[in-house]
Formats: C-alpha cells, sequence, structure tokens
C-alpha cells in the first residue's frame, strides 16, 4: 500500500482463527527493524515501516518466511473482560426492533447478546472502538438506512453478525441495543483502550 | 507567548503526529503537509517535529505577548507584521505586541507558524498534535478560538535567525504541475482492466468536501465490484473507491480501518503537493 506501507492478506474469510493468526504475525512484525507500526483487519494485517530503514522486497520475504513458521501461533491467555451493559429502552432504542427483525422477544434478544464469549477482531472506526464476533445468526440486524447523526458514548450496537460499542458520542450506524458506562478510551492511559485486539468480551446485563 | 486575536477558518496545533497507536484505532494526525512544518521549524532552529500552528486558509490575526522568534512556511499567504508587508517561508522576529496578519494565500490551503522552542501543550499519546475528531491533543483537543494564549517551550532567542529565507527550491516542489505518482494496488481484482484505464487518463477536481480526514475528487467515476471488503488497516495516501466511483485519498486525520477498496497509494514524497490542493484545483495521477 504505497511506499511505506504493505497489506498481508491471510484469507478472505471472517474467522477467529484467521484474525489471531493476524495478531501473532503482528507481535512477530513488530520486532523488525525499520517497522513503524502494525494495524490488524478482519483477516489482514497492515505494516507501516520505513523506507529509509528497510527495503520492501527484504521486509516482504522476511514478513512471507515468518508465515510459513506462524503456523502455532505462540499462546497467549486471552483475557476475559466483562462489559456490563443495560439494555433496552433509552439506553437500547433499536432493541425491539432487532427483537421484530428475528421474530423474537427482547428478553430472547439480550439473551443470546449475552451467551457469547465475544472475539474482538480489532479496534478502529474510533479509538477504542472493538469489532466483536461472532453474534448469533438469529439476532443479526441489518444497519441503519441512514445512521444516527449522534450515538451516545457507550452504546452497544449490533451490525450484520458484528456487535461493538462507541467509546464517544459519534454518527453510527448500528442498531443500538443497550448502554455500558465502561471507558473504552482514555488518551491519558498506556494503552489508551480498556479493549486490544485478540481480547474476549462477554457482555453482562443489568437490571434496571 | 502568542495571543490568537482572529483564529480564521481552521488553525490547531499539529506535530508529525501519533504513528505507533492505529492497533487502537487512534488517528495518526499531524501536519496535513509535514514538509512546510519541517521547513518552518528548521527556519527557527526547532526540532523538526515540534509543535506548529497549521493554519487553513489564512485569515489569522496573533499578537506577540512578549519578543519571539516565529517561520511562517507553506501556502504562501500574505503576511503582514503590524502594517509591514513580510515574506513568506522566512523568519521573523517579533516584538513585545506586535500584531501579525496573515491573509488568503495566491495558491495553496496550507501554512505552519513554528516559534522558537516549539509550542507548550502536554504531550498526549506522545504527539501534540490535534485530534479534533476525537478531541484530545493539541490545546484542550479543540481548533483555536479567540483570545487563546500559547506560550513556547523556553528556548534561548536565536536571534540571528530572524530574516532567514527558505529557498526557492521549497516553493517549486508545489509549482510541480505532473500528475501525482501513486504505486498500484492493494486491491487491484476489484477493478477491470478499463477501470484502470479510466483512472489513469482523467483529470480530477478537488471537492469542497475535503478536509483533514480525505481529499475528496470529482470526476469520472470508476467502477469496482459490487459489495465490501473486510475492513483492512489503512495508511494515508491510499486511495479509496466507494460504491459511487468518486476517489477518496486518505489524509492526516484518516480513519485506521476502512472497508473501501484502494486502487491505488500517493507516495509519501507526493502528499505535500497532494494537502495543498485546494476545492477546484485539478489533478491526475500517475502508475510508476
Amino acid at each position: 500500500m504505497g511506499d511505506a506501507a504493505l497489506l498481508v492478506e491471510l484469507g478472505a474469510e471472517l474467522d477467529v482463527a484467521l484474525n489471531a493468526r493476524a495478531h501473532a504475525l503482528a507481535r512477530y512484525v513488530e520486532t523488525l527493524r525499520g517497522v513503524v507500526t502494525t494495524t490488524p483487519g478482519y483477516t489482514t494485517l497492515l505494516v507501516e515501516y520505513d523506507p529509509a530503514l528497510r527495503e520492501y522486497d527484504a521486509l516482504r520475504q522476511e514478513i512471507e518466511n515468518a508465515l510459513h513458521t506462524l503456523d502455532a501461533p505462540p499462546p497467549r491467555a486471552a483475557r476475559v473482560i466483562e462489559i456490563p451493559t443495560r439494555y433496552g429502552g433509552a439506553d437500547g432504542p433499536d432493541l425491539d426492533f432487532v427483537a421484530w427483525h428475528s421474530r423474537l422477544t427482547a428478553a430472547q434478544v439480550i439473551q443470546l447478546h449475552t451467551r457469547v464469549v465475544y472475539h474482538v477482531f480489532m479496534l478502529g472506526f474510533a479509538p477504542g472502538f472493538p469489532y466483536l464476533g461472532v453474534v448469533d445468526e438469529k439476532i443479526a440486524a441489518p444497519r441503519l438506512e441512514t445512521p444516527r447523526a449522534r450515538v451516545p458514548a457507550g452504546s452497544v450496537g449490533i451490525a450484520g453478525r458484528q456487535t461493538g460499542i462507541y467509546p464517544r458520542e459519534s454518527p453510527g450506524g448500528w442498531r443500538l441495543i443497550g448502554r455500558t458506562d465502561a471507558k473504552l478510551f482514555d488518551p491519558t492511559q498506556e494503552p489508551p483502550t480498556l479493549l486490544r485486539a485478540g481480547d474476549c468480551v462477554r457482555f453482562s446485563p443489568i437490571e434496571h | 507567548m502568542l495571543q490568537i486575536i482572529e483564529p480564521g477558518i481552521l488553525t490547531t496545533l499539529q506535530d508529525l503526529g501519533r504513528e505507533r497507536y492505529q492497533a487502537y484505532g487512534v488517528t495518526r494526525g499531524g501536519a496535513m503537509d509535514e514538509r512546510a512544518l519541517r521547513a518552518a521549524n528548521a527556519l527557527v532552529g526547532n526540532a523538526a517535529g515540534d509543535a506548529c500552528l497549521e493554519i487553513m486558509s489564512g485569515g489569522v490575526t496573533l499578537r506577540a505577548l512578549e519578543k519571539c522568534l516565529v517561520a511562517i512556511a507553506g501556502a504562501p499567504f500574505s503576511v503582514r507584521v503590524q502594517t509591514r508587508a513580510t515574506p513568506h517561508n522566512a523568519a521573523l522576529f517579533l516584538r513585545a505586541g506586535d500584531v501579525l496578519r496573515m491573509d488568503a494565500p495566491v495558491w495553496g490551503r496550507y501554512a505552519y507558524l513554528a516559534i522558537g522552542g516549539g509550542f507548550d501543550v502536554p504531550r498526549v499519546l506522545g504527539s501534540r498534535a490535534t485530534a479534533l475528531r476525537d478531541g484530545f491533543g493539541g490545546l484542550d483537543g479543540r481548533a483555536l478560538r479567540d483570545g487563546d494564549v500559547l506560550r513556547a517551550l523556553p528556548r534561548d532567542l536565536a536571534m540571528e535567525r530572524a530574516g532567514r529565507m527558505l529557498d526557492d527550491s521549497f516553493a517549486r516542489y508545489y509549482a510541480d504541475a505532473a500528475p501525482l505518482r501513486v504505486i498500484l494496488g492493494p486491491h487491484t481484482e476489484w477493478f477491470e482492466d478499463d477501470a484502470r484505464e479510466l483512472f489513469w487518463r482523467a483529470s480530477f477536481q478537488v471537492s469542497a468536501l475535503s478536509d483533514r480526514q480525505g481529499t475528496r475528487l470529482i470526476g469520472a467515476a470508476i467502477p469496482r465490484r459490487a459489495g465490501e471488503l473486510l475492513s483492512c488497516g489503512v495508511t494515508r495516501g491510499a486511495i479509496q473507491i466507494p460504491p459511487d466511483g468518486q476517489p477518496i485519498v486518505l489524509q492526516a486525520d484518516h480513519q485506521t480501518v476502512g472497508g473501501y477498496p484502494i486502487l491505488a497509494t500517493v507516495l509519501r514524497a507526493e502528499l505535500p503537493r497532494l494537502a495543498q490542493l485546494r476545492a477546484g484545483d485539478m489533478t491526475r495521477f500517475v502508475a510508476i
């Protein structure tokens, strides 16, 4: 991607194991000379490097070699982070839509959403915004046709078989089913985000 | 110490940005034209990445609250100190009380005002750049307003630098009307041969909707496969083709991941020239 970045494509399917491979590759590539930073995607790793320190061909070769030996990524105990969430009402204005769309009750949607331990595929869109999956097929819901101009901070949304949390107030098109008080991004902290790619996340319902 | 009297359309503190936080969803940010920021810093004897004011399109008035050395580089604003016309791309000595006025440039969009020592705001995630969309960095994470007072980090006044100017090669770079050089890819499989042909042939006009996130182009719609990519990390200079076929070149404040296919990516060395294009300017691309 240009003269100071390269994109490693590991596959085209949304798959947790493939994504974990991208994270393992990131940990290795970050140690290479001339690499400035890496950004995992669903099935990709963007590697930005300093072309004054590193030639494209040599860096590419080194990464290709690593891919062959990376079949068993070093085991890393995934952290499980709990996200206490208030579902429905003003906190989750689309919960009823998702229930209607899935031909379920709101309580069943909540149960299906909280039952899964989600994998953090990547962070993006906004600082600390986690792309989480995989959402139970029964409650997969389409994005809004017209995104909201303002989604409150902490809103929990569904888009297709992904779920995510808006770290700050922003525009957004995901179906909002709940809201959390968890602070997902704090630029004064190091690292600045509550969640990191590769973490596990579980939503726990708060009664209200 | 400088006080903002008129902040103009968009004046922010910028440096070379935060390059190590993309994996957390944090935009790199920093100067739209890094070349001009480095040049302004060099004129006053600063480190290359010290924080400067990034001024878009002029209309800015400042008052020096104490004597200081400043330099303005980039788009050639008409610069006046009190009533005296002053050359751009030059270091200037300001006395306490001097009023500095910058008005619309004859070409270009961004200029950088460096102050001896660099502007003193806290580093956030390793940088003083203003992350406007996310509200941190710079001065309280926001654009500057009238009344704001900006301090410089303490440093001896390098008076002998006053009057120093950049040589002509600095401005000549921007006058180059050659197509912007790009490297094809990475998502070439999303585009048929005739779509690529069209892209090389077409002239594009810079849209008025362009901002620090992206330079939006208007011209021949570039056909592409339907559907969306699984989002992947993206870099500055990447040329995204959304479903309407009108290219968007990612700029300093681009989001860290994107789902539109990328037809080609602009070379780093061309980014300052691209950043200085204004609404209505025309541009073309050529593959290397």
